[in-house]
């Protein structure tokens, strides 16, 4: 007994507060290890993300620039003007004898006569002149 | 005693063994720790995606790191904003030749895409056993893409960049072009190589391509009816000074100005210098009218020739009679000219002209003119010649700069091609002509269009005010009176005007339909004329009130009586003018 005594007394064992707090600061530490790779991670993936969005952006950028430089050549003055003579010299301006002033269709002025859905459909052919229905 | 050793050693052994639990329990948790970290490394690097070797395209944005695409070179653009230069990414092609299996057919499937290359030097290339070869640079995308489809791994493709101009032939002076280096070599790439080789916002320049095409397109009907040598076509905003056009004409493509001939790269409206002939009348005439006491109906003789030493001036119009100076002006004669250029002095005329900067190298932003020639010394006799634009040479740029600066508001504009900052305004509206000679200016040039030499220029509504001049050539002796240089400068409209236009055709050849002339008159006036029919469409410039237009150069025109004794200011001749200001 006493020595079982003597014994306990002599051996250096940890106190139990301190066994604990070390096992939860391991515990912590692991799990901040794991959140701050999974972070990392995370800010890795993004960061790839933003730099395959930015390369598509100067993808993007690059296809704007060729279209803005081919864009400007089928538009260089001297090619319009040809497409011009071309199309006149083909009759394709040629007046089919609706051209005149007089032909432009009279607009109505008497009360109702400008009301708004009559005037679509008569610009889109599918009503007929307001006039010519009233008459 | 021995009792309490035991206990002592019992105590000892437990406090080791408590030791050495401790220290495995240490080494463990390291070991664990170590382990678990290799294993979250390895699930990190194994199962979680996109932690892998970056792509090359990943790369490139990374080296980009800003917002914007940079080449190395800023576009240009005109007024509008259209493009006129820029840096396109483009493919070179090389050759591997230690990899090629069969030199002769890879030479066969390489002349099917580019036709264009010598068999004899392909094959050598592809023969040659060097690790780098350039076989063709500067592809297309549709070559790029056929000298993929060959497949051959000998062949190699290098990004590179090229300038490239979609307008083509059409600014091919005023811009310029680069070399291989990507160094601007002519132009506004020379002149502005700094500003454009920081890559940064595209360059700005006063030019306006619809301008400059209708320009380009009257300037080369009259040179190729004409069959002359060439030519030049400038238009600038009087009020700012901008220039709107600069065409030389003949041009050449700037992407291959290597194989352009002399006089295709010879730029004509900034180092081309010229004795001008009769358009110079407007600042011999307008220096007379800045002496004190002038009148406008002032006469001077021309019934004969001028005689001063061995030296005769004589009228290519000749009139044979006493002149007002409205009639000198409009009939552009020479002798009445000499005769102003006299009364204004020497010394008097010579400053005139330095102040107008005829008489030094002309420096705008985006202009490089050369510097002109002029007598040295100025003799007497010189004054004469000079006051009717012989014996003083200068490039179409001073004399369209001149010519703003006297139809202006009588301040030096500095034609220029770049728009002009706010900052620098003050700085060069230097007044070099007074108010009042620009106003009687305006009117005498209007009246040399409505009823003078320069009919051909007018265009309804748009009271155009200009002066033609028709030039002999200096010879190595004299002048060659078979070689001219036929010129027509104006302005409209004319009693305010806003724009100035220049044509310039060198040498041209009568036709049968112009009587066999070939003078400023017909042959330069009339593509003046078409340029301004096309601005009055592109800026849909309002038309000048008739009765406003008669009101401003009638009065020049002599005042005789009709039947019932009214005056009137008599519009078919002109024998006397009792307008004056």
């Amino acid at each position: 007994m006493s020595e079982y005594v003597t014994n306990k007394r002599v051996s250096p064992r940890v106190p139990m507060p301190i066994i604990a707090m070390a096992v939860l600061s391991l515990i912590a530490a692991c799990v901040l290890g794991f959140m701050l790779l999974w972070t990392g991670q995370r800010v890795q993936q993004y960061e790839a993300k933003i730099s395959s969005q930015n390369a598509n952006v100067l993808a993007e950028q690059e296809r704007i620039r060729i279209l803005r430089a081919e864009w400007a050549r089928l538009n260089t003055p001297e090619r319009l003007d040809l497409m011009l003579q071309k199309a006149e010299q083909q009759g394709y301006y040629e007046s089919e004898g609706g051209d005149d002033a007089d032909d432009t269709p009279a607009q109505d002025t008497r009360r109702g006569a400008l009301d708004h859905d009559e005037n679509v459909r008569r610009v889109r052919g599918l009503g007929g002149s307001p006039v010519e229905e009233r008459e | 005693m021995s009792r309490l050793r035991r206990i002592s050693m019992e105590g000892d052994r437990a406090s080791v063994q408590g030791a050495v639990r401790g220290r495995l329990a240490f080494a463990m948790i390291v070991f664990l720790c170590l382990y678990a970290g290799m294993g979250l490394r390895l699930f990190a690097l194994t199962v979680l995606p996109d932690v892998s070797e970056p792509s090359v395209e990943i790369g490139r944005a990374d080296q980009g790191a800003s917002d914007a695409l940079h080449y190395g070179r800023a576009d240009i653009v005109d007024r509008n904003g259209i493009l006129l230069a820029t840096t396109l990414p483009v493919a070179s092609l090389y050759v591997d030749a230690a990899l090629v299996a069969s030199p002769d057919r890879l030479t066969r499937d390489l002349l099917a895409v580019f036709p264009d290359l010598s068999h004899d030097d392909v094959l050598a290339k592809l023969s040659s056993g060097k690790r780098f070869v350039w076989l063709k640079r500067g592809l297309t995308p549709a070559q790029h893409q056929a000298a993929n489809a060959i497949g051959d791994p000998a062949l190699r493709f290098q990004d590179e960049t090229r300038r490239f101009y979609p307008q083509g032939d059409l600014f091919a002076h005023a811009l310029g072009y680069v070399g291989v280096d990507g160094q601007g070599l002519e132009g506004l790439e020379r002149l502005e190589n700094s500003t454009l080789g920081l890559a940064g916002e595209p360059l700005v320049t006063t030019l306006d391509v619809r301008v400059q095409y209708a320009a380009k397109k009257a300037l080369r009907k009259a040179v190729t009816s004409f069959t002359a040598l060439g030519g030049v076509a400038m238009v600038a905003d009087v009020r700012s000074g901008e220039i709107l056009a600069a065409v030389s004409y003949p041009d050449f493509d700037p992407h291959f100005a290597a194989s352009a001939n002399r006089s295709q790269i010879f730029n004509r409206f900034a180092t081309g210098v010229y004795e001008m002939g009769s358009t110079f009348k407007i600042f011999s005439t307008a220096a007379y009218l800045e002496k004190d006491g002038i009148r406008l109906s002032d006469r001077f003789d021309a019934t004969k020739p001028i005689q001063k030493g061995r030296f005769q001036i004589r009228d290519y119009h000749a009139q044979k009679r006493v002149m007002t100076l409205p009639e000198v002006f409009m009939h552009s004669s020479n002798i009445g000219s000499a005769l102003m250029g006299e009364a204004v002095g020497t010394q008097a005329l010579r400053e005139f002209y330095r102040n107008l900067g005829f008489l030094n190298d002309y420096k705008a932003a985006g202009i490089d003119a050369a510097q002109g020639l002029y007598p040295d010394p100025w003799r007497d006799l010189s004054t004469l010649t000079v006051s009717y634009g012989h014996g003083l040479a200068v490039t179409p740029v001073h004399l369209m700069n001149g010519f703003v600066t006297l139809v202006g508001d009588g301040t030096d504009k500095h034609i220029r091609l770049r728009p002009l900052e706010d900052t620098h305004k003050d700085s060069i509206d230097v007044r070099v002509v007074d108010e009042k000679t620009v106003d009687r200016m305006r009117r005498l040039l209007r009246l040399t269009v409505a009823k003078g030499t320069g009919s051909k220029a007018d265009v309804t509504g748009y009271a155009v005010g200009g002066k033609t001049g028709t030039a002999e050539k200096s010879a190595v002796r004299g002048y060659d009176r078979s070689r001219k240089l036929s010129s027509f400068i104006a302005a409209f409209p004319a009693h305010d005007p806003r724009y100035a236009v220049l044509v310039i055709v060198d040498e041209p050849n009568g036709r049968k339909d112009t009587y066999g002339y070939a003078t400023g008159g017909w042959v330069a006036a009339p593509a003046v004329g078409e340029i301004i029919t096309a601005m009055t469409s592109i800026y849909s410039l309002p038309p000048v009130d008739d009765a406003v237009d008669a009101a401003f150069y009638e009065p020049l025109l002599p005042l005789v009586r009709d039947e019932k004794g009214m005056p009137y200011h008599q519009t078919n001749n002109t024998t006397f003018v009792e307008f004056d200001q």
